[in-house]
């Protein structure tokens, strides 16, 4: 493909990477420009690479690779052009792909992971037919729309879809829920590092405040019971209670043979 | 007055010649066991919308060239 067959191209994958996009506030011209400037400005200036292969970052981490072809429309060419790609990934591993010409894109998914390799692709996604078929998959692929909620590891027991509902439901809230997403968002960061920095685990998830009745009585939950109680934990002071529950100490994975740390159910 | 442009100062290789296919390729492709998938489409959210407003703005905006390799 010629350089500036390439360069219309990397615009629209440009164009249909939204990590890529930036937005600034622009007043409204007198006169309307005769041209838009940014699209120019992009294909013009940008630095559009050289190789018919590149990849393209998605937020997730992932990378999504870009291949430049012609004559996609014949079906060999298509063919041939789908197993250089499945080719081009090592065992063990896992490509996306875009081979995109001006007529249109088709899109590849090879994965080597398992045990036998599972490639599949659609045909050829036209540019230019009425349901601009080709755009929307460029963007389905390179813009994927929970690209990082889909790959949290799942963390506790709220799962992504009982979230995204609380979710839809402050941002539908007119103005509180609103208002309510920012802290939202910087509150649950700030919860996480609290939770690592107040709680302690050891077979129970101890508060890491003492009660004000006395610095010896801390608030916790039995996980193997799943009750909220006072537990009394007299560090490494030898006293005798029944139920007393002793936890060996470890440094750096190392039992050092240390005293042991005594905790009580109180009642 | 018509006169004829120096073959240098004409054009004539605008369209990519059909490219030669590798018969290695389709042996190997018709080894592999695949499947053929739906296209993936753009989700109705608003990010898709201004991308695909992008996309056709960028088209619109295309050279002529451009427009015609694309049908």
């Amino acid at each position: 493909m010629d350089s500036i067959g390439s360069s219309h191209i990397y615009a629209l994958v440009k164009c249909s990477q939204w990590e890529g996009l930036s937005f600034e506030y622009s007043p409204p011209w007198i006169f309307k420009p005769i041209i838009e400037e940014g699209l120019n400005f992009l294909l013009k200036t940008a630095n559009i690479p050289e190789q018919s292969e590149y990849l393209i970052p998605l937020p997730s981490g992932r990378k999504v690779q870009v291949s430049l072809a012609t004559h996609l429309e014949i079906e060999d060419i298509a063919t041939a052009s789908i197993t250089k790609i499945v080719n081009l990934v090592h065992q063990g591993c896992a490509q996306t792909a875009c081979i995109t010409s001006h007529q249109g894109v088709v899109i590849v998914k090879v994965d080597k992971y398992s045990f036998r390799d599972s490639i599949t692709h659609t045909k050829l996604l036209p540019f230019a037919d009425e349901m601009i078929s080709g755009f929307g998959a460029l963007i389905a692929t390179l813009s994927p729309p929970f690209s990082r909620v889909d790959d949290a590891p799942p963390n506790g027991n709220l799962s992504p879809e009982l979230m995204l509902e609380i979710l839809k439901i402050l941002l539908l809230d007119y103005e509180a829920g609103f208002k309510t997403i920012f802290n939202l968002s910087c509150t649950c960061k700030m919860f996480y590092t609290m939770c690592h920095d107040y709680m302690v685990y050891m077979l129970k998830l101890l508060c890491n405040f003492a009660l004000p009745i006395s610095p010896s009585f801390f608030k916790g939950l039995d996980l193997t019971t799943g009750r909220v109680q006072l537990y009394c934990v007299e560090p490494f002071n030898r006293i005798h209670f029944s139920r007393i529950e002793e936890y060996r100490v470890f440094v750096d994975g190392a039992n050092l043979g240390l005293r042991k740390l005594q905790i009580r159910a109180a009642h | 007055m018509g006169i004829s442009l120096d073959a240098a100062h004409v054009a004539l290789d605008v369209f990519p010649s059909v490219p030669v296919i590798d018969q290695d390729s389709l042996r190997k492709y018709n080894e592999m066991d695949v499947k053929i998938m739906d296209a993936p489409k753009a989700s109705t959210h608003l990010k898709s919308r201004i991308m695909l407003g992008l996309q056709r703005l960028l088209l619109s905006y295309s050279s002529a060239d451009f427009k015609a390799r694309m049908l």
